[in-house]
């Protein structure tokens, strides 16, 4: 056999880690067949999940992968932390037929975590308030064996049904207990070196003594640890193909082999080591045994790990020492089919590759080789054919694969957003208050197998303005393992950065004297950490407080915010965040960010053509606050907008090029290229109830500005917003039939617009779900931008100049009629939430039919030759938690009510036919009423019905169009009929001005556009304006909030954060990006908070948002 | 056996001037006298030859752990080193020769056995002619 220990081992964690467990990965795209999902032998063991409980409270599923592929697939997500246990986790589980995952902690508490969706979430909870000694699922996964200290013994199902229990009053206690390799039999180790054998139903079938006061340790059979081939039971139980062998581990180093558990003979192994863990791998050959040399010679707190290899027969194969010195071995695993074998040793993991066979000499030199070389880029430097490069190459790739900083590019990993859809997961705590000046310090930690690693240190710097810096990791090493605790308070004190005027107070709290107190405090809570197992997070590996990497600054309400970056090579400018305040509270906080773009690749991958891709929004709200200005164009949209006090964004986008407006895009996936589409606008709210009489004003004004810009007859005012826009739009649309039949492109696909006319924006949001999931959002919106035109902007200018011709556009569609358009838009992106079930309905309703029903497990495919008795799995009784299955049955209604299909759009279709099957498919897809609430709009029930009222103008119609029974007809009709008024208009009117003249010009070309588009492709329309060509040099993105959807009947709002957090907060929050939520921030704890970001965040600026918000004072 | 092994090795270096190799089974001519030549399709040894011109002669057994090397000796064609049990390396110098015929050793002594592995000991500074060398050879 071979052995090779990993050297750039990624396995650490920051506390002791007491149990491990591996799991292979069952893949996302297998197909459940008949209730069990078959799995193929050879790829099945090569991606798993390795599980690890922490003294810490907190369980690690971490991703691992055996095979050397570079870019692989690797799952969404490749790490988790669980959370839920209240004191250190003394043992981990996997049930691998099932993909569940059991942990128990030291009090007793046993949790069964199941995988749903993405995310992991507590199935069972057992708590006998006794502490747990072992847990055993058995081989087929069907029975959990849990022993109690004080000699309580349980078997239950692994729904949660217990099968029998039994109180073993023996003289001494039970301290483990293992299945038979054919289930029908528990036995059990005791303390004095009992065996204990009971059947299945709790019969005590005999009592052996083995070693006469010696503890046993750990008993294993070498049988495969879960039978994932479904076979009959029979030929498993007799059919043996070798010897079954239990090894049984005492306190005293010895193991005995026995054939069965009155083996009078058994075969006695004397490892000489202490502390024994011991694991067969899943053929059973071998027996891993790791533990400490049991030879005296070493002094006290110095430790000689050795792990051993030996055959079922008991003889020993390999002896290897492990490097770590500083404590024992205190778990132990096989993974990936005996390939690797895990050894945690205090808060690190010795990952170590097992070959069965001698290794190949090729693969001797290999190691040698690796050995010799630092980084894995130097093999491309060796003299070596390609293939055995390659080779080379692969022996670097770590099993964790997980996205976490490599040592000395932790400044580069915190400054640039992660990769592709890679979303990190990240942890934010406010370590301690400064002495002098009570700023807060906070920490980002990036969570990493169960524990975190520091990535950046934020100090608050004011004590009026919530202002902060955020210090540089780079600037002393970060692979100085923890100097904080030593030099840290000197050098932060000498080395403030004489830069930052702002931060006196800071510069004052660095006095010698307070810098001794904090190494004093630290120290201090540095030893009592000890004894308590969750008390603090790791120091930085770094150095905080020797430069300043960003700085956030606020106004003094503390509602404008801006991230500049102070170091050298990062961008001045990072962002900003801008919260909107509500009176008293009652809404939801909205906040919109503006984000530098810190890096380029994601955008070259994603617009293909190389597209200038800027996606630019705007809130034309609280417009005269912003920090940047506009060009003339915009100040008209700007002007416009900011007329209407209703919350009424624009959405918009801006130079899409023409490539990719052709055929309506697929709906956002994570993997696609993010398509340069807009930012939604989330805050069409109109109303809660606190501001009701505001927005009764508002509504009215807006009205009589409506009014007086729609009229046609009169010459408008010279001054008018409106007129200014058509001119614009005029000159720019009129030379090119492909705008136009962008424009019309926009029509058709943007349907939400036009059927939004005429509609409150709340009573749009609340009827309109289909729409939203028909329409995919941001499949209408490159065709919004499509019919932008080409107007050289220089960079950094938001979007408001589109904006304004988008609504020009529009407004051109009303002008006969009399509806206005209030609100005339529906949030193209939906809550997260929303999507889910939408999007998904189908996969949601498969679970919704299986929620009662008992989980599938997973099977391996057995040899093709043998015919199978289906097992089915039958000891599953318990539906899932409360909240699981509520949420499963509305989504099973969903799928229910939109039984036929959704038609899907076709590109070229009619504008009619378009919005008849939306609105067919709305009328068939009726929500349940909390579901529909979870729209954009951060509206409360009352406040809209309020609002509906105090509007005023709808007529019965308007209300009518947001039954969503009644909308079907509604919709064409009231289209066409637009379309027929306005053209009747534009041919009898004569035109009393240029203007007018030019207005029903433009209308007649869009008209035109229209039905050319329904007839031609639309990928010929394609208008390459070379002006837009022009890529700014940093993109400016806009972001806002996800709105929580009013949950009713807890009188709450709500945001789905996957399990992330655990408190209900208001600053929680979630932004969302191409409608992908891509960060989002909640509390878990009193002053610690999950943070979790993908592109475009970088986590500077992810960290920089959180601080933000973090003390923002307004909501 | 252990011990052998390594006495193989010593003796390796005492003869390297000759450039000849007795494998292990030049050790064991008390117990089994008769251990034949290199000749004849038959033969217990073969002979590998370095660029430099060194003999090595192994045990035919061994030398078979090479993919390569068998390939050579039991092709279904006329071979030359199917005829002579001598097979030519242009490319493989002795010192790297010498370190394959130990691995050949190696891997024999230990395959299917149930006593202790120790570790290959290989030298960094021949790693990479080694590597290519068993690349080569299929080993």
């Amino acid at each position: 056999m071979h052995f090779h220990l990993e050297k750039d081992c990624r396995a650490e964690s920051d506390c002791p880690i007491l149990s491990l467990s591996w799991m292979g990965r069952v893949p996302n795209e297998l197909i459940e067949q008949e209730g069990s999902w078959r799995l193929n032998r050879s790829s099945y063991y090569q991606e798993g999940w390795l599980a690890t409980g922490n003294a810490r409270a907190i369980a690690g599923v971490t991703f691992t992968s055996s095979h050397s592929r570079k870019h692989t697939d690797l799952p969404v997500r490749t790490n988790y932390n669980l959370r839920g246990h209240r004191s250190q986790i003394v043992l981990v589980r996997w049930n691998e037929p099932y993909q569940k995952l059991a942990t128990c902690d030291s009090s007793g508490i046993i949790f069964v975590w199941i995988k749903y969706e993405g995310r992991w979430s507590i199935e069972l909870i057992n708590d006998r308030s006794t502490p747990v000694t072992h847990f055993s699922w058995s081989h087929d996964g069907r029975m959990a064996l849990i022993c109690y200290q004080d000699g309580f013994v349980l078997v239950g199902s692994v729904a949660g049904q217990r099968y029998w229990s039994s109180n073993l009053r023996l003289s001494s206690n039970i301290v483990c207990g293992t299945w038979t390799p054919d289930d029908q039999q528990v036995f059990f180790g005791s303390l004095t070196g009992q065996l204990v054998v009971m059947d299945v139903h709790g019969a005590m079938v005999s009592n052996v003594t083995l070693l006469e006061g010696v503890p046993v340790l750990e008993m294993s059979w070498n049988c495969e640890k879960f039978k994932m081939e479904e076979r009959d039971d029979t030929t498993a139980g007799s059919g043996k193909r070798r010897q079954l062998v239990l090894a049984v581990s005492f306190e005293n180093g010895l193991i005995h082999l026995m054939n069965s558990y009155d083996d009078v003979l058994p075969v006695v192994v004397r490892t000489g080591l202490l502390g024994i863990k011991m694991e067969w791998c899943n053929s059973g050959e071998l027996l891993a045994v790791a533990g400490q040399r049991l030879d005296g010679d070493s002094t006290p707190g110095v430790f000689t790990n050795l792990v051993h290899f030996y055959t079922s027969q008991g003889e020993r194969r390999y002896i290897s020492r492990l490097p770590c010195r500083t404590c024992g071995v205190t778990a132990l695993t096989w993974g990936h089919n005996g390939r690797r074998l895990f050894i945690a040793t205090g808060a690190m993991v010795h990952v170590a590759w097992i070959g069965r066979r001698v290794a190949p000499l090729q693969l001797l030199c290999r190691l040698s080789i690796k050995d010799a070389l630092a980084t894995e880029e130097a093999t491309a430097l060796l003299p070596l054919p390609r293939r055995v490069k390659l080779q080379l190459a692969g022996l670097f790739s770590p099993t964790l694969r997980s996205h976490i900083p490599d040592t000395g590019c932790l400044r580069q990993f915190i400054a640039q957003p992660p990769d592709g859809s890679t979303r990190l997961h990240c942890t934010m705590i406010r370590n301690e208050d400064d002495f002098v000046t009570s700023s807060a310090m906070y920490t980002l930690y990036l969570e990493h197998f169960g524990g975190l690693i520091p990535l950046l240190k934020g100090k608050r710097t004011s004590k009026i303005r919530p202002e902060f810096i955020i210090f540089d990791p780079s600037v002393s090493g970060d692979a100085e393992p923890r100097p904080i605790l030593t030099v840290a308070p000197q050098r932060e004190a000498t080395a403030a950065p004489p830069s930052d005027s702002s931060d006196t107070e800071e510069e004052r709290c660095h006095t010698p004297r307070t810098a001794r107190r904090r190494w004093r405090r630290r120290a201090e809570r540095e030893t009592a950490g000890e004894d308590e197992p969750a008390a603090e997070p790791p120091e930085l590996r770094y150095q905080p407080g020797s430069a300043t990497l960003a700085q956030v600054t606020s106004n003094i309400w503390g509602t404008k915010f801006r991230v500049l970056g102070v170091a050298p090579n990062v961008a001045p400018d990072l962002g900003q965040i801008s919260y909107k305040t509500s009176l008293l509270h009652l809404q939801p906080r909205q906040m919109t960010l503006v984000m530098t773009e810190l890096s380029r690749r994601r955008c070259a991958a994603g617009s293909s053509a190389g597209l200038p891709g800027t996606r630019r929004g705007s809130r034309d709200d609280d417009r005269d606050e912003r920090f940047r200005h506009r060009p003339s164009q915009a100040s008209v949209g700007g002007s416009e907008a900011g007329a209407r006090p209703c919350r009424t964004g624009v959405s918009l986008s801006l130079s899409r090029p023409a490539a990719a407006e052709s055929p309506p895009p697929p709906p956002p996936s994570r993997d696609r290229g993010r398509a340069p589409v807009i930012a939604a606008d989330t805050d069409d709210e109109a109303a809660a109830a606190p501001e009701l009489d505001h927005l009764r004003e508002s509504l009215l004004r807006m009205k009589h500005e409506m009014d007086a810009k729609m009229r046609p007859e009169p010459p408008p005012d010279p001054v008018s917003s409106k007129v200014r826009v058509l001119n614009g739009l005029n000159a720019l649309a009129s030379p090119r039939r492909a705008a136009r039949s962008q424009s019309v492109n926009r029509a058709d696909r943007a349907r939400c617009h036009v059927v939004s006319h005429g509609r409150t924006g709340d009573a749009a949001a609340g009827g309109d779900l289909a729409g939203r999931r028909t329409s995919s959002a941001p499949a209408g919106e490159p065709a919004l931008g499509g019919a932008v035109p080409p107007t050289s902007r220089p960079e950094p200018t938001p979007a408001a100049g589109g904006g304004s011709q988008m609504e020009a556009i529009k407004f051109i569609d009303d002008d006969g009629e009399d509806e206005r358009p209030v609100a005339p838009r529906i949030p193209p992106n939906r809550s997260q939430s929303l999507n889910f079930i939408s999007g998904h309905g189908v996969t949601l309703d498969m679970v919704a039919e299986t929620a009662s029903a008992p989980r599938s497990r997973v099977v391996l495919i057995p040899r093709p030759s043998r015919r199978l008795k289906r097992v089915k799995s039958h000891s599953l009784g318990a539906a899932p938690s409360g909240r699981l299955g509520d949420w499963l049955t509305d989504s099973g209604a969903v799928r229910q009510k939109k039984q036929p299909p959704p038609t899907g759009t076709p590109a070229g279709a009619g504008r009619a036919a378009v919005l008849h099957a939306e609105a067919a498919v709305r009328a068939k897809l009726r929500v349940p009423e909390e579901l529909r609430g979870c729209h954009s709009s951060p509206v409360t029930p009352v406040a809209r019905r309020k609002e509906r009222k105090a509007t005023g103008t709808p007529p019965i119609s308007r209300r009518l169009l947001s039954s969503p029974l009644l909308c079907r007809r509604r919709m064409p009709s009231s289209t066409e009929s637009s379309e027929d008024e306005s053209a009747e208009v534009t041919r009898s009117q004569p035109f009393t001005s240029l203007e007018s003249l030019q207005r029903s010009q433009v209308r007649n070309k869009l008209r035109r556009g229209i039905r050319d588009s329904s007839q031609a492709p639309e990928g010929a329309a394609a208008p390459s304006p070379p002006t837009q060509r022009r890529q700014p040099p940093c993109r400016q993105l806009i972001m806002h909030n996800i709105a929580p959807l009013w949950n009713e009947s807890s009188q709450v709002y709500q945001l789905d954060f996957g399990g992330r957090v655990t408190q209900e907060s208001a600053k929680n929050f979630q932004i969302q990006y191409c409608g992908d939520q891509v960060m989002q921030f909640g509390r878990i704890d009193g002053n610690a908070y999950t943070l979790d970001f993908q592109y475009p965040f970088s986590a500077v600026q992810a960290f920089a948002v959180a601080l933000a918000n973090v003390t923002q004072r307004f909501k | 056996m252990h011990c052998c092994y390594y006495h193989t090795a010593n003796l390796l270096l005492t003869w390297r001037h000759k450039g000849i190799i007795m494998s292990e089974g030049a050790e064991k001519m008390d117990e089994d006298p008769q251990y034949g030549g290199c000749e004849g399709p038959d033969a217990t040894y073969v002979k590998l030859r370095s660029s430099d011109n060194h003999e090595f002669i192994v045990k035919r057994e061994h030398a078979l752990t090479s993919g390569t090397i068998r390939n050579m000796l039991s092709g279904p064609g006329q071979f030359k080193e199917n005829e002579t049990n001598e097979v030519t390396f242009k490319e493989i110098p002795s010192h790297v020769l010498q370190m394959v015929c130990m691995y050949f050793t190696y891997k024999v002594r230990y395959t299917n056995s149930s006593t202790e592995i120790p570790d290959f000991q290989i030298d960094p500074k021949v790693a990479l002619e080694l590597l290519m060398a068993a690349n080569f050879l299929y080993c």
